[in-house]
């Protein structure tokens, strides 16, 4: 199995974003320009701003990276608003004039606001509950409940501690290569769970392992939001996802029957194919062009 | 037979054969009677790969269902109407009644993948970058049946477009030798009686007449609207001239159709309004 372990390190590193990459560094910038539209605009108000999600865990990947700029008031803060509603709305208009933004769920999406080009950046905006223990409420758009409460340290160090960031990367590059959308958030818990036990393991036994619980026990496998046992998670996790991740893992195992790991995960540094979105656009259109009379959907 | 060894053989070395590039990664099952190909699809261009989606193929019957149903069941795509996709992820690849151009009963599932399902993929994935749809698209529902019989016949009235359809479905004659329902003055049989005569040959019978139940639907809602129109000009007129105490209220757009509401006339479907690209 050591030859496939090599081939596994050397696709996580190939698909590893390191500190100094050039990805990095963009946003390291743009996240400098947040900070500061924000505190120009609430000069005097206790504000923290630091980095969270993937990047704060160290599980970001090339092929799908975000950066989150959780910015979050403190418990006596109102220059922003009185209700988590109010702090997010109000960070929504501040950070309108430099970006289009895109309103997800909990955090606020950045982008170009000429050509709309994606800067991978969420802001979360938030309150501390209580800032010594990190606890924290954010508000959510279209959600049943409104508020939601969370702990950006408890996520890191869960994630971080559980020795399985290797893992979860090589899973993320999987999610993506196989053209699902799961949230990041929720493979990582699902990883944590099945794998718990087995950190001292080899990648690729433990990548079978956790395909092998996906294929046979998805559906009693429950995931928990470390930070708040309240946090229902089964609309993100639904049958649907479960489904879908069940194919993926029965196709995987497929393969690792007959022993093609490059099915999976494709050749080292084949990750060179992804394009960003100008060159996307550019490249169908090109394809448009040539393509003849092409079948235009419709809808019932 | 559908299910048989035979014809899953053959879909099984189709797809390897030919599209060992963009789905290399598939599993055939037998789900109540049906055969499905669930699978990445790889949208790969010019060796550049520009998305992928998992996506579950369902083979026709050819007795119900007369082409392969997509269903994208990696939950990239909003499970909306306007993204051209049904609530449980079934795919609208084009108008069903023109199913024949891309699909029959020598067509090969890879050729059906290299075609409509191929580029229903790379328009959503554009769309997702620029909210344009690149090959343009049909508008939903009954407005989608309307214009792609009125584009199909060249004819705009949706009355016409009805007789010509319940013709097909030989619930309304037409004599060849009669003048054409379209206004062209020129008899039936030199006019679009050959066109119909082909989309009989094309389209199932079934088809045509949720066609034309679409279509009549779509006529009602246009009168509907006209009429609406016409009532909401009335009573804004009548605000105005009347210098009525109300004007304030409902001197603009939105309050007048509240108001045209209030008086009890139907408004049109948004639908009907939907931009075309």
């Amino acid at each position: 199995m050591s030859t496939t372990n090599d081939y596994l390190k050397k696709i996580l590193s190939s698909h590893n974003l390191k500190n100094d990459a050039e990805e990095i560094e963009k946003v390291r910038s743009e996240r400098d320009k947040v900070e500061k539209i924000i505190k120009d605009k609430y000069p005097e108000a206790k504000i923290t701003i630091r980095y969270g999600g993937s990047y704060a865990k160290d599980t970001m990947v090339k092929d799908n990276y975000d950066l989150d700029i959780l910015c979050y008031f403190h418990e006596d803060e109102n220059s922003a608003g009185d209700s988590l509603e109010d702090i997010y709305n109000n960070i929504k208009t501040c950070l309108s004039d430099d970006y289009f933004v895109q309103p997800k769920r909990s955090a606020l999406r950045l982008k170009d606001k000429e050509n709309k080009n994606d800067f991978h950046i969420d802001v979360v905006p938030g309150r501390f509950v209580e800032k010594d223990n990190g606890d924290a409420y954010l508000f959510q758009e279209g959600a049943e409940k409104s508020r939601l409460k969370t702990n950006p340290d408890t996520h890191i160090n869960y994630i971080k501690n559980s020795k399985l960031t290797d893992i979860i990367k090589l899973l993320k590059v999987w999610k993506n290569k196989n053209g699902i959308e799961i949230k990041t958030f929720v493979l990582e818990l699902l990883t944590v769970k099945v794998l718990k036990d087995r950190k001292d393991n080899g990648l690729s036994e433990n990548l079978k392992y956790f395909w092998e619980e996906m294929k046979n026990n998805i559906d009693n496998i429950a995931v928990e939001d470390p930070a708040n046992s309240n946090n229902d998670l089964s609309d993100i996790f639904n049958d649907s996802v479960k489904q879908s991740i069940r194919l993926i893992a029965e196709i995987a195992l497929n393969n690792i029957e007959n022993d093609d790991w490059e099915n999976i995960f494709g050749q080292i540094e084949d990750d060179s194919d992804e394009e960003n979105n100008e060159e996307k656009k550019k490249r169908i259109e090109s394809f448009a062009s040539s393509a003849g009379v092409v079948a235009r959907p419709y809808a019932e | 037979m559908l299910n048989s060894n035979d014809n899953i053989k053959r879909i099984e070395s189709d797809i390897k054969d030919n599209l060992v590039n963009i789905f290399p990664n598939y599993k055939l099952t037998l789900r109540n009677k049906s055969l499905l190909i669930s699978g990445v699809l790889i949208l790969l261009v010019d060796n550049k790969i520009i998305d992928r989606y998992l996506i579950e193929i369902e083979m026709p019957d050819m007795e119900t269902r007369f082409y392969p149903v997509v269903k994208e069941i990696g939950n990239k795509i909003p499970k909306i109407a306007d993204r051209h996709i049904n609530s449980n992820g079934t795919t609208c690849l084009f108008y069903p009644d023109n199913y024949k151009k891309y699909y029959n009963r020598k067509t090969k599932l890879s050729e059906f993948i290299k075609g409509p399902i191929f580029t229903y993929f790379i328009a959503q994935s554009y769309f997702e970058i620029t909210g344009v749809w690149v090959f343009g698209e049909l508008n939903h529902n009954e407005f989608g049946a309307y214009e792609f019989y009125s584009q199909k016949l060249g004819v705009k009235d949706p009355q016409a477009i009805t007789i010509f359809l319940n013709f097909l479905l030989e619930k309304h004659n037409i004599k060849k030798n009669s003048f054409c329902v379209c206004g062209s003055l020129k008899k039936f049989k030199n006019c679009h009686y050959r066109k119909l005569i082909k989309i009989k040959r094309e389209v199932p019978s079934v088809m045509i007449e949720n066609s034309v139940k679409k279509i009549v639907k779509f006529a009602n809602g246009m009168k509907d609207y006209i009429n609406g129109q016409n009532k909401l000009k009335e009573a804004i007129a009548q605000i105005k001239k009347n210098n009525d105490p109300f004007k304030k209220i409902f001197y603009n757009e939105n309050s007048a159709t509240k108001l045209l509401h209030f008086i009890g006339t139907k408004f049109p479907p948004k639908i009907y309004f939907k931009r075309k690209n």
